[in-house]
């Protein structure tokens, strides 16, 4: 499959700092400067394609062993944005094996983008922060929806019948006084929040509102002073929340 | 900001395990995982330790420390296996091979960089295997 001639050639273009050792019988592993932020070399692999006038450019699974560390890819958002990663580097996915096919003369830059996305793939942690802030109403709702299924939430509840304008995230309607909770993450949700809880108010309607916030930072002083006036209760962060949520909904459910 | 002092301090404090690890390690894509979570005697402190191995290779294994605080996780400490090359500075690449730690450092968290850059090759453990399980054994 890899003539002294192809390997020769590869040295060549990556100015000889470039070697294939094997590791197992036909998997070649790459050694090359393609390094991991914290010094280990890429796991990258030459060996067989299924078409035998192609070679394979493999990490055998460990570019995901390696997220997998720290980064769960566990919604369908991280998915997105991981296949979107595969596809935009015409990379390839079968049971957690990234691959691409490419012709022998192609196998310098096959190796180079597949350090790529390798490199895009293992860095989906950093954007943790980032990717928390467009997926907060996912996480949330996957929270609710599955640890506090036993308090029977209700997605998108309208408290003022053909009022749809006044909208309700998720309302817990078990006890006499019902809880409505508002996801907020910006400024806009903040003040649809606080416009919403003081219309209830002006209703005269039984009810607590709870206001789960991303994180503290997420809105602007005026809006969180405005919100903290309308609302019973605010959580400062998701995680604050999902720790405290069952203790609170408890309590809540005893007192009335 | 962590010193190194309260890096190695959270490293080698004492710790009690408050979510054990799985009798049988799942697999998941090409890999084996299991993890466990500890911490401090005190309750304050939180920390995740992850086992991974590939399925076919199994000298490409990774056993790490993650601390939890407030804002971030990070990866205090790491042990590999002899998977491949590793260097220290990447722009100044004096390549190591062979089983090897990683570690975070007070340096490299006030220069933005979370990643444990610290490589150091070791003798410290090798491996043997029984069915799914890592065995550390003193050299």
């Amino acid at each position: 499959m890899l003539t002294q001639e192809f390997i020769n050639e590869l040295k060549r273009k990556f100015n000889n700092y470039f070697s294939l050792k094997e590791k197992r019988e036909n998997i070649f592993q790459v050694f090359a400067p393609l390094y991991h932020p914290d010094g280990d070399m890429m796991d990258i692999f030459i060996t067989e394609a299924p078409n035998p006038e192609l070679i394979r450019i493999t990490d055998f699974g460990l570019t995901l062993m390696r997220l997998s560390y720290s980064f769960e890819i566990d919604t369908p958002n991280k998915e997105k944005i991981f296949n979107k990663i595969l596809a935009e580097n015409s990379i390839q996915n079968e049971n957690g094996n990234l691959f691409i096919d490419v012709k022998p003369q192609y196998v310098y830059h096959g190796l180079l983008q597949f350090a790529q996305a390798v490199s895009k793939i293992t860095n989906m942690r950093l954007f943790r922060r980032e990717i928390i802030h467009s997926l907060f109403f996912e996480m949330l709702d996957d929270f609710i929806m599955t640890k506090l299924q036993k308090y029977n939430p209700i997605k998108k509840f309208y408290p003022i019948p053909e009022h749809e304008e006044y909208e309700v995230d998720y309302c817990f309607n078990q006890r006499k006084r019902p809880i409505y909770l508002f996801g907020v993450n910006n400024n806009a949700n903040a003040r649809l929040a606080t416009i919403c809880c003081q219309k209830f108010i002006a209703e005269k309607l039984n009810f607590t509102s709870l206001i789960v916030l991303e994180s503290l930072d997420v809105i602007g002083k005026k809006d969180q002073a405005r919100l903290m006036s309308a609302a019973d209760k605010q959580f400062p962060s998701l995680e604050e929340f999902q720790k405290r949520a069952e203790e609170y909904l408890e309590r809540e459910i005893l007192q009335n | 900001m962590l010193t190194d002092e309260q890096i190695n301090k959270l490293i080698t404090e004492e710790k009690i395990i408050t979510k054990p690890p799985k009798k049988d390690f799942s697999s998941e894509n090409q890999h084996f995982r299991n993890e466990f979570q500890l911490s401090s005697l005190d309750g304050k402190r939180k920390y995740t330790v992850f086992i991974r191995q590939h399925k076919e290779f199994r000298e490409n294994f990774s056993i790490g420390l993650l601390y939890h605080s407030e804002e971030e996780s990070i990866n205090l400490f790491r042990c590999n296996g002899n998977h491949g090359e590793v260097v220290v500075d990447i722009l100044n690449p004096s390549p190591h091979y062979g089983f090897h730690t990683h570690k975070i450092t007070a340096d490299l968290l006030e220069n933005n960089i979370n990643e444990p850059k610290k490589v150091e090759v070791t003798s410290e453990y090798t491996l043997l295997l029984n069915k799914h399980w890592l065995i550390f054994v003193d050299m």
